[in-house]
């Protein structure tokens, strides 16, 4: 599907003759970026699944309210990611822990040696504070703007960057220790 | 709508390059495991959700202008109003009280019963009014044509009427010859 500015979704949704076709249009643009964003959160399939789900039918009821001093996708990462932090918030006080992938990079990488140091990378990025963590996937694996980090975790730009370099020298440390 | 640079892939290529170079090596491939065709059928599952979502009216009654802003001084003057004024004593019956109307139920009841009870069940009112409009001269006379001499016999032996009475003398004679002189003598016994 061709991507379709922005703009042009939130025309659709907001019209009655079209707005189904803006919903259409808004899952299928942005359903893989959240789902991994999610996942990387949660850390399961089922669970980013189900929150994934929760964040569109969040976005859709609250549509009307959009301010547009924000772009559209920045405010539907920052409901993402309030979703999964409330989801994650939710499971540790029911099982005090949140299930996270063990091995799937020795499933999705062809050399065990890729894999084994995409596991050093998972370990390490896991280890790195919540807040920290965050603005690293979103930096690294989203690869967004450290303005557009700055509306969704509604920290300052300079902030944003002290944070995402002290975690790309922790990383980085990590991974020279293993090879 | 705000306008920015979103993605900024270039920079953080040589910002990743500079800083974190084994990093900058790595795959950056999203890794872990999906379900089969589930991006494909992700879309249309969660438009059947909002279908529903958007479908159900949100009934939304119309308020009154200003009510939740004035809502407050409302109650507050509502709170202050049941401060002030005292509640009204509604007097119950006392124990006194009721003792004095069951007294008086029960004495009504006795009296009515004593009424039907107590009255002589021989009275005959219709009867009592007959023998009223009879004259006395008549009784006298009825006596002396239908009461024979045993009769009479039959009355003295049986203590009704005495020996003196069987010389009759009606009472107007008596009263008028003798007046109370012989009332007062004779025991005149019918």
């Amino acid at each position: 599907m061709t991507k379709v500015d922005d703009k042009q979704i939130l025309a659709w949704i907001l019209s009655d003759d079209h707005k189904n076709m803006g919903y259409r249009c808004l899952i299928s643009q942005y359903k893989e970026k959240l789902y991994w964003h999610i996942r990387r959160m949660v850390g399961n399939h089922d669970d980013a699944d189900d929150v994934l789900q929760n964040t569109f039918l969040k976005v859709v009821k609250n549509i009307q309210q959009f301010q547009q001093n924000a772009t559209l996708l920045t405010w539907i990462y920052r409901i993402s990611t309030n979703e999964a932090i409330t989801f994650i918030q939710t499971k540790n006080k029911r099982n005090h822990h949140v299930v996270v992938d063990q091995a799937h990079h020795l499933v999705a990488h062809e050399s065990p040696e890729a894999g084994e140091v995409l596991h050093k990378l998972d370990v390490a990025i896991q280890k790195l504070p919540e807040k920290q963590k965050l603005v690293f996937n979103l930096r690294y694996y989203d690869e967004l703007s450290y303005e557009a980090i700055a509306e969704i975790t509604e920290t300052s730009v300079g902030a944003l960057k002290a944070s995402y370099h002290h975690a790309l020298k922790k990383i980085e440390s990590s991974l020279i220790a293993t090879v | 709508m705000k306008q920015m640079i979103t993605f900024d892939t270039q920079n953080i290529h040589q910002e990743l390059q500079s800083l974190a170079p084994n990093l900058a090596a790595l795959d950056k491939k999203p890794s872990g495991a999906v379900p089969d065709d589930y991006f494909e059928s992700l879309e249309e599952h969660v438009m059947a959700q909002i279908i529903v979502a958007t479908s159900i009216p949100t009934q939304q009654e119309e308020l009154p202008q200003d009510y939740f802003e004035t809502f407050e001084d409302k109650m507050m003057a509502q709170l202050l109003l049941k401060e002030t004024k005292p509640s009204p004593i509604i007097a119950m019956p006392t124990k006194t009280t009721w003792s004095i109307y069951v007294g008086l139920v029960a004495a009504s009841i006795l009296l009515v019963f004593g009424w039907f009870v107590f009255k002589n069940p021989n009275t005959d009112p219709t009867a009592d009014k007959a023998w009223a409009a009879i004259d006395e001269s008549e009784y006298i006379d009825y006596i002396e044509s239908n009461v024979e001499d045993i009769d009479l016999h039959l009355l003295v032996e049986h203590d009704i009427v005495g020996d003196n009475d069987l010389n009759l003398i009606t009472i107007e004679q008596v009263l008028e010859d003798d007046g109370d002189d012989i009332l007062f003598e004779s025991e005149i016994q019918f």
